[in-house]
């Protein structure tokens, strides 16, 4: 049993032996003084526009006159939540009042900065939040749009609340001129919501207003839609003219920071290089790409096919692909697709894509067996898919076909099991440059070395590669991060650590036998009298040690001694 | 009354511990609960090679986690909050054995009768864990658990166990070698 199995046997005994106290704990929570809640206060800020002045006198006064008293009335009535880019979660009790102010992103904590809400009603709440957020300028006449949430068991009260919002918000918009679009919604408790949250870093509200979006177009990811703002959301639910009951909207979604169809076709029909009276059938609609608003665009030039993603706001060309859809479809020829950097032809050879990922797993063509490969033009890359065997081992590439980028990987088999992503903080170092780099830091080459063990460990804080080998008669032990190809531990057994590995002592450090001297005279033994000795020389990037033990009759000796002069550690007796 | 929910977390562990100890601290029960589902096993384990006690290190990590709920508004991070949750322990843990003037293994039968009252105990598990308790010094006990069940580095559990780096990799080294040499006696 190795170290790495060793521990997971220890964690997993651990796990089982942990008795559930959480209900206990929680009940517990409910009998102590609750821990004081304070607003957290991450920016200060200038309260110069006077509509916010005159709100945050309101909430300062409401929040002393309500807040006597108020841990009385703490339970949780309902939660709404305010979705613009900022998303703030508020809190209320069954009579309208502020419990909690949470900021649920960055930018809402500089939205709330040092606003004290709690005990002020609901709706003074709402107009602080909303005027902060345009003195902010996360609202105006480019992004108008705000997401309201309401969670509540009681379907009525939560409409109730839905339009008691909506209002609150309209207010400090009517001071400006400009008109506000606000969607608002109900939403329950839901595991696979709160899923969806989860995974993308949003609030349960934006969530909720991202599967409605889905639902109406399947085609369009959560990934891609939760980078987007509350107003790309609504411009897209509206351009796909939803009839969604779940969702009730009044005003209309700002489009103004948008090219507008015209121009985004205009875009397209010009890389494509055809006029617009030759174009039949073209639909547009707003799409999200990568995080950003496109024109999709699909139209036809006699039977060849085009699809173009325009960007909304720069009306850059992000992606197009084109298909002849006549007489000829059936043989599939003339089709190509690209992005902005690419041209129909890829840009590396498929020996090319063999030797990238080769190299990046480490492995001859000659040792290579069952390879297939094959280019596949997806929609975000045009890439090269490669599968093949190395004795048992399976690997699966994909590598871009224009830049020769590693985008995914995974081994799979009776070694490492090992996945990744290039783009991703998991992996990004590959098993073979793991071993260059220990074997660079130990000193040794790849010939010398034997009996090599690698795993791919997902700590808790590091994704490391665990390796162990032997060379020059030791035995080397390494964890290399995974991600940063940082040594981030090592240690030799059986020796004194040769060639590039003395880095912080080199010569000048004392014997093994003077080490032993050193530990017998502390000890006040001679090696006569002792059984069992080992001594051996660690470390741990900074310096060197040796590790002493014997036996004297039953009792065990172990010490620690610093390599570079001899000072005795630490040292103690065992019975 | 509608259950308490908390808002999304960083996906990177770190990050998700600092956030639920920042929303425990305005209150929020629910993320009491996904630090301590997330943390409860390393709390254990650790409470449990200080206190070498089942029922002790039952004790302290239910305390642990009510200090948390207590004390979280004084939590500052320093990019360490799983270090800042064992340190509770850690002082809770060394806190009860000066309580008791109990500083020692207990008896080795009594071992095997806590151990064994564990309802649900696999008995491999229940024999790792004597070898655990049993058979490694204090601290080469402590300096194991804290390596195995959360990861640490051998840098930062001598920061948190006020000890010199070698001491601690001296230390680590040994029990491993120990556990495995009675491990492989028991198998």
């Amino acid at each position: 049993m190795n170290d790495q199995n060793l521990e997971q046997r220890i964690r997993d005994a651990v796990e089982h032996a942990t008795p559930d106290k959480l209900q206990q704990i929680l009940s517990s929570c409910d009998q102590q003084k609750g821990p004081v809640i304070t607003m957290t206060n991450p920016k200060k800020r200038n309260w110069t526009a006077p509509l916010i002045a005159v709100t945050a006198s309101l909430v300062l006064v409401m929040g002393g006159v309500f807040g006597y008293g108020w841990h009385t009335v703490r339970a949780v009535d309902s939660r709404i939540t305010l979705d613009v880019n900022p998303s703030i979660s508020i809190t209320v009790n069954s009579k309208e009042r502020v419990l909690n102010v949470d900021a649920l992103n960055d930018d809402a904590a500089a939205i709330i900065g040092n606003m004290d809400l709690k005990g002020t009603q609901l709706e003074v709440a709402v107009n602080a939040l909303i005027g902060s957020m345009m003195q902010n300028g996360y609202l105006d006449e480019l992004q108008n749009s705000i997401l309201v949430s309401v969670e509540n068991s009681d379907n009525a009260k939560a409409l109730a609340l839905q339009q008691k919002v909506t209002d609150a918000i309209n207010a400090p918009f009517a001071a400006t001129g400009l008109e506000p679009a606000v969607l608002s919604q109900s939403v329950t408790d839901d595991a696979e919501l709160e899923k969806l949250a989860s995974q993308n870093g949003i609030s349960t509200g934006k969530a909720a207003l991202i599967q409605t979006i889905m639902a109406l177009d399947p085609t369009l990811t959560a990934e891609n839609l939760s980078a987007l703002t509350v107003n790309d959301l609504s411009v897209i639910l509206n351009s796909r003219q939803s009839d969604s009951n779940t969702i009730t909207q009044t005003g209309t979604a700002s489009s103004k920071a948008y090219i507008t169809q015209d121009e985004a076709k205009a875009a397209a029909f010009a890389h494509a290089g055809v006029q617009a009276s030759q174009v039949s059938r073209c639909d547009i609609e707003f799409d999200s790409e990568d995080g950003a608003m496109v024109y999709e665009l699909e139209f036809f030039v006699g039977n060849t096919e085009y699809e173009y993603d325009i960007d909304a706001r720069t009306a850059d060309v992000v992606k197009f692909s084109k298909e002849n859809r006549g007489s000829a479809a059936s043989s599939g020829s003339n089709s190509s697709s690209g992005n902005t950097t690419s041209t129909d032809s890829v840009g590396i050879t498929e020996a090319r894509a063999k030797e990238i990922a080769f190299t990046h797993a480490g492995v001859k063509e000659a040792d290579v067996s069952n390879l297939k490969i094959k280019l596949d033009y997806g929609w975000y890359y045009t890439k090269y898919e490669l599968e093949f065997f190395v004795g048992t081992k399976e690997y699966d590439y994909e590598i871009d076909a224009n830049s020769g980028k590693v985008l995914e990987y995974s081994v799979e088999g009776n070694s490492a099991q090992t996945s990744g992503n290039s783009n991703a903080g998991s992996a990004t170092v590959s098993e073979a440059k793991a071993k260059e780099i220990a074997f660079a830091h130990a000193g040794v080459t790849e010939a010398d070395v034997s009996g090599i063990k690698i795993e791919l460990d997902k700590g808790w804080y590091h994704t490391k590669y665990e390796l162990e080998f032997y060379a020059d008669g030791k035995e080397f032990d390494y964890e290399i991060d995974a991600v940063s190809g940082d040594v981030l531990e090592y240690s030799t057994e059986g020796g004194v650590p040769s060639g590039g590995n003395t880095n912080s002592n080199g010569s000048g450090q004392i014997t093994a036998d003077e080490a032993k001297a050193i530990a017998f005279n502390y000890a006040g033994v001679t090696e006569s009298d002792i059984s069992k000795l080992k001594v051996e020389l660690d470390d741990d990037d900074h310096r060197y040690v040796y590790e002493i033990e014997f036996n004297l009759g039953r009792q065990e000796f172990s010490c620690t001694i610093l390599a570079s002069d001899g000072t005795v550690l630490e040292a103690e007796w065992d019975d | 009354m509608l259950p308490e929910r908390i808002a999304p977390c960083s996906r990177d562990m770190t990050g998700a511990l600092d956030c639920w100890i920042q929303q425990i601290a305005r209150g929020e029960k629910s993320a009491l609960a996904s630090l301590y589902n997330q943390t409860c096993s390393s709390v254990y384990g650790f409470a449990l090679s200080i206190c070498k006690n089942v029922p002790d290190a039952e004790d302290v990590l239910q305390d642990t986690y009510l200090h948390v709920w207590q004390a979280a508004d004084s939590y500052r991070s320093h990019g360490k909050p799983m270090a800042w949750l064992l340190t509770i322990t850690r002082n809770l843990a060394n806190s009860r054995l000066r309580d008791r003037g109990r500083t020692s293994l207990l008896d080795p039968e009594e071992w095997l009768e806590q151990l064994a009252e564990i309802p649900g105990l696999p008995q491999e598990d229940r024999l790792l864990l004597e070898a655990l308790l049993g058979g490694l010094p204090d601290q080469d006990r402590q300096i194991l658990l804290l390596h195995a069940l959360t990861g640490f580095k051998h840098r930062e559990i001598a920061e948190l166990l006020e000890l010199p780096l070698p001491t601690v990799l001296s230390k680590y080294h040994r029990a491993v070698k120990k556990l495995r040499t009675q491990w492989k006696e028991m198998d």
